[in-house]
């Protein structure tokens, strides 16, 4: 999407514009959802959240700043309307934040056919186990901080504007639960090695 | 922990896949949004009601943040200034009305509380008098009747100071009161006894030292100045 849609599309939001709000959900559904999955480790809560993104994003759309990135603003939202979520909800039923998330098989979704090989089906099992366990264990701090810069690939700078801190404790969260994942994967070795740095 | 661990860390969580929720589910999504829209009463669009809010809990967002926080102090400082006036110390629930409706001096209410206080002194030593056991430190006939009659010449003082419409209410209790300080004052000290036992079952003396008990509630603390000299 050009800037200059996006201009459209936001101007369009903010005077009211019903049908441009359709739009707007039709295009960035995905984005949020994905986001919000990542954060919240499981699909009702996802869906939950990402809606409340949009109900958010309706009602306050006035308050995005001309000439901002729209992709950060909704980063930005999302990461509240999960930690918002979370405040309302009781903890126990919270699936990122216990052993549940490790163990979920996702009933209601779709997943990859490996029945011609099942061992490579229960290996690939073992690993997404694994590594939701791994994201289940960092605060919610230091989960919005990973999955900002290794899923969504963000910088730094765009990381702290979407968390609202500075760049120093996106680096601190960053450190901090990459080490917690470190010790929850240590006995995984893992293929090709990307590079890694906070600096 | 080495950068060498960090990116092997990095990498395997890069290998998560995010099982997609499928056709059905992102076909339903507008739908259900619309569903958990009217539910969260977030039917129209903000930009659309801004211009004409149409009730107070729409109009609530429009007002500035630093508005909403000048109202709420000042809402504290109100509260704060009642509550501190309701609970300080030296004034019983009934005292805090008086002192609204009667508008006293409060010099004056010190010194109608004193002379309630000696009334109330003088009346118990009568109400208590038993001359087969009465000890040395008991309050003699002699000065029952000197203080009575000092109170009396105080009552007539303080009724004419009571003219306020809130002052009624004590005036009378000071009538009253005279008229049985009247009597103590001019009980004959040989009989004294007798004239006690007169004064207690005539005049209903238990009454009367409720009705003071009552009034000395209904008063703010005595002021400096307006000490009892009993």
């Amino acid at each position: 999407m050009s800037a200059f849609d996006e201009n459209d599309l936001i101007e369009r939001l903010a005077a009211g514009d019903r049908p441009a709000f359709r739009e707007f959900v039709e295009r960035y559904k995905r984005v949020v959802y994905r986001l919000a999955y990542d954060l919240a480790g499981n699909h009702a809560d996802a869906e939950d959240i990402s809606q409340d993104v949009f109900i958010k994003v309706f009602r306050s759309i006035g308050t995005f700043r001309k000439g901002s990135r729209l992709n950060s603003w909704l980063y930005r939202v999302t990461i509240n309307a999960c930690h918002d979520f979370y405040r309302r909800k009781p903890r126990e039923v919270r699936a990122i934040s216990g052993v549940s998330l490790s163990d979920e098989k996702a009933p209601d979704l779709p997943t990859h056919d490996w029945s011609d090989r099942p061992e490579k089906g229960s290996e690939a099992a073992f690993l997404q186990g694994r590594i939701n366990r791994a994201l289940a264990i960092v605060t919610e701090q230091e989960r919005a901080a990973f999955v900002l810069r290794h899923y969504e690939e963000l910088d730094l700078k765009s990381i702290a504007a979407a968390m609202e801190v500075s760049v120093g404790s996106v680096k601190s969260y960053l450190s901090r639960g990459l080490r917690k994942i470190r010790s929850e994967l240590a006995d995984i070795h893992g293929p090709a090695q990307v590079k890694v740095s906070y600096e | 922990m080495s950068k060498l661990e960090k990116s092997e860390a990095v990498s395997i969580m890069k290998r998560r896949k995010r099982p997609d929720p499928g056709n059905e589910f992102w076909d339903g999504y507008w739908d259900r949004l619309q569903v958990r829209m009217g539910a969260a009463g977030a039917s129209e669009p903000a930009a659309e009601i801004a211009p004409v809010p149409s009730s107070p809990r729409r109009i609530v967002p429009l007002i500035p943040r630093w508005a909403m926080a000048a109202a709420a102090g000042l809402v504290l400082l109100v509260g704060g200034i009642q509550i501190g006036r309701l609970t300080a110390p030296g004034r019983s629930s009934a005292g805090r009305i008086s002192d609204r409706t009667l508008g006293w001096d409060p010099l004056l209410a010190g010194q109608v509380a004193d002379y309630l206080t000696r009334s109330k002194v003088i009346l118990l030593s009568l109400a208590n008098f038993e001359p087969a056991s009465e000890d040395a430190a008991a309050m003699s006939p002699a000065v029952q009747q000197q203080v009575s009659r000092e109170l009396v010449v105080r009552g007539r003082e303080l009724e004419a100071l009571l003219s306020g419409p809130g002052g009624k209410r004590y005036k009378n209790l000071i009538a009253e009161l005279k008229t049985i300080l009247v009597q103590i004052a001019n009980l004959d000290p040989e009989v004294s006894a007798q004239a006690a036992e007169i004064v207690r079952s005539g005049l209903k003396l238990r009454e009367i030292l409720f009705k003071i008990s009552i009034s000395l509630m209904s008063l703010p603390a005595p002021q400096n100045g307006a000490k009892s000299d009993l």
